[in-house]
């Protein structure tokens, strides 16, 4: 039973400017409710292009996009932050706000302009820097966070908004070895909660080793669409990548070598 | 961390405020130097009017421009994500500057005139860099928006020297140049009713949506993915910050420094959240203006332009608040 889509897209075309040409051509995807998927591909393949446009953030051209349901026009932008949380690429954060009050901004689509956030919304912060680990050190600046408890802070900032779908850009690409597999462990649990977790990266084996759905973007088209063990195949990521690519199986778990 | 962050820090900021604006009453050069005996505003009916024309006028006004200052230089280093930004920022004081030298040396220099007119120029200084900005091919918007204010800065300031050298030197001259170094020996019950229906809305609108501030602060895919109408809520708070300055800076002439140094202390002691960072800014920036203010009028026997003292002292404090910040972070 193929479980239903909470992102379905359908011939999507966009481009940053008139003049230039098409960043995403065609593209149609559905990504499953409660999937933690990976959308894959080389540098300039789209991917963030691809995030900002589920956000809202960017239109496209031409084709159609359904969230929950429903078209992006038809939620307000509070409505829709309610539905998707987003933990860019590398936020730079030049003030040293505590942790607790650094993740508290993510109670910002359930406040008026006027409101401040209360003892609910501390509530709300303090479960979301639990589940990324991070409750023990609340008080602290955010400035002083290493790299890889910054990338949990940021998500940690967006699980407070309560998503049903979190977008992640490249969460890994600049942690050590410990970290990313803090960050893995982090987004599985949040997959098995029932939030729908959608990365971009452009290592295989991040996604290997964490999606069971996965994305194959390729110059602004989708090669392939469908579970990890489908489509992490050597043909499709050669295909993806451009060169050489080998898919080895050590300990039940796939690895991907070029 | 070696931060120094109080408990409660903005009942502290209230008393002490408090407790400086009732010893300022006492401070200046009547009876004598500095210090006035306190049974004087019993007995003598000089020492009544003194106060109340014109030291209470002075106090009131001082913490006013230090609040609005202040203020104002806590929401523009947040929403501009710059801790090195002020109110002498987008045009807004060299608008304000111009437009009362404009006021002084083509009509005749009424301070109602004056403050119009200063209040006008920096507006248009906020409207010309903000229209500038969205024209701009170059950066980010916050980049964008810090080039057309230098630009926008620039032309207002060499539109000032050259009404420099065509006014008066010997009527209009001193008058733009006291105006320019700040001060507020002239300020009287009217100023400071003129101020008033500015600045308190204004102060109101930044306090009330001061959380607001802290989401501006994040980069805009980040405040756009939290459902905040950044640019709306920007322009919003922008314009509330540049009211107070304008209004203040009309009476007051160009204050410096304070807009810069406060927010960054009232951060380290209140915390960085523009929740508890903005009361303390204003609050903190009342006492030090009103400080500043009472060694300007009490130190010696004439005046000295409180726009040289918050530079000298707010300068000198920055500095050695950064070299201190330096050492704690390693």
């Amino acid at each position: 039973m193929n479980p239903p889509s909470i992102i379905s897209l359908s011939g999507l075309d966009f481009k940053y400017a008139a003049n230039q040409p098409l960043v995403l051509r065609g593209l149609s995807l559905d990504i499953p409710t409660g999937s933690l998927t990976a959308i894959l591909g080389p540098n300039g393949g789209g991917k963030t292009t691809l995030l900002h446009i589920l956000l809202g953030l960017l239109s496209p051209e031409a084709g159609t996009l359904h969230i929950a349901g429903r078209a992006p026009a038809e939620y307000s932008r509070r409505e829709l932050s309610r539905i998707i949380g987003l933990v860019p690429q590398n936020e730079h954060i030049p003030f040293d706000f505590s942790l607790l009050d650094y993740v508290l901004l993510g109670r910002a689509p359930y406040l008026g302009a006027l409101e401040q956030p209360g003892d609910q919304d501390q509530v709300c912060a303090l479960k979301a820097l639990e589940t990324a680990g991070l409750a023990a050190m609340c008080h602290r600046p955010v400035t002083t966070l290493s790299g890889g408890e910054r990338q949990l802070a940021m998500i940690a900032r967006a699980l407070a908004q309560s998503p049903r779908i979190l977008l992640l850009d490249e969460p890994t690409s600049h942690l050590d070895l410990a970290n990313r597999r803090a960050v893995h462990d982090v987004l599985r649990r949040l997959a098995d909660e029932g939030v729908t977790v959608i990365f971009s990266s452009h290592d295989p084996n991040l996604a290997a080793s964490t999606a069971n759905h996965v994305v194959l973007l390729r110059s602004g088209m989708v090669l392939a669409a469908g579970p990890a063990e489908a489509v992490l195949t050597a043909e499709l990521l050669t295909t993806t990548y451009g060169l050489p690519v080998q898919v080895i199986t050590c300990d039940a778990h796939r690895v991907i070598v070029s | 961390m070696s931060r120094i962050t109080l408990k409660h820090p903005q009942i502290w900021l209230i008393a002490a405020l408090i407790l400086f604006a009732l010893l300022s009453v006492l401070l200046g050069r009547f009876p004598a130097p500095y210090w006035m005996p306190a049974h004087l505003l019993r007995d003598d009916p000089f020492a009544q009017q003194l106060v109340l024309n014109l030291r209470l006028p002075r106090i009131l006004a001082a913490i006013l421009l230090g609040m609005a200052l202040a203020g104002s230089g806590a929401v523009m280093q947040m929403i501009f994500r710059n801790p090195l930004v002020e109110p002498g920022f987008l045009g807004v004081s060299q608008g304000a500057a111009l437009g009362a030298g404009i006021a002084i040396v083509f009509f005749g220099g009424s301070p109602l005139l004056i403050q119009g007119s200063a209040a006008l120029c920096a507006f248009l200084g906020l409207l010309l860099s903000y229209s500038l900005a969205r024209r701009l091919h170059y950066g980010g918007w916050i980049l964008r928006l810090v080039l057309a204010g230098l630009a926008v800065s620039a032309i207002f300031s060499s539109g000032l020297g050259l009404l420099k050298s065509v006014a008066d030197p010997l009527r209009q001259l001193p008058e733009i140049t006291f105006w320019l170094l700040g001060g507020l020996w002239a300020v009287t019950w009217t100023d400071l009713a003129r101020m008033l229906p500015v600045v308190l809305p204004a102060l109101a609108v930044v306090w009330l949506m001061r959380w607001r501030v802290s989401l501006l602060s994040l980069s805009d895919e980040t405040a756009f993915s939290l459902g905040v109408a950044a640019g709306r809520e920007r322009a919003l708070l922008l314009a509330a910050a540049v009211a107070a300055t304008s209004a203040v800076v009309a009476v007051a002439g160009v204050v410096g420094w304070v807009g810069l140094l406060v927010p960054h202390v009232a951060r380290r002691w209140a915390g960085t959240d523009a929740r508890k960072s903005i009361p303390a800014s204003m609050l903190l920036g009342g006492i030090f203006t009103l400080l500043c203010d009472d060694l300007a009028r009490t130190l010696t026997a004439g005046e000295i332009p409180l726009g040289i003292l918050t530079a000298l002292l707010g300068s000198t404090l920055f500095m050695a608040l950064m070299i201190r910040h330096k050492g704690a972070q390693r």
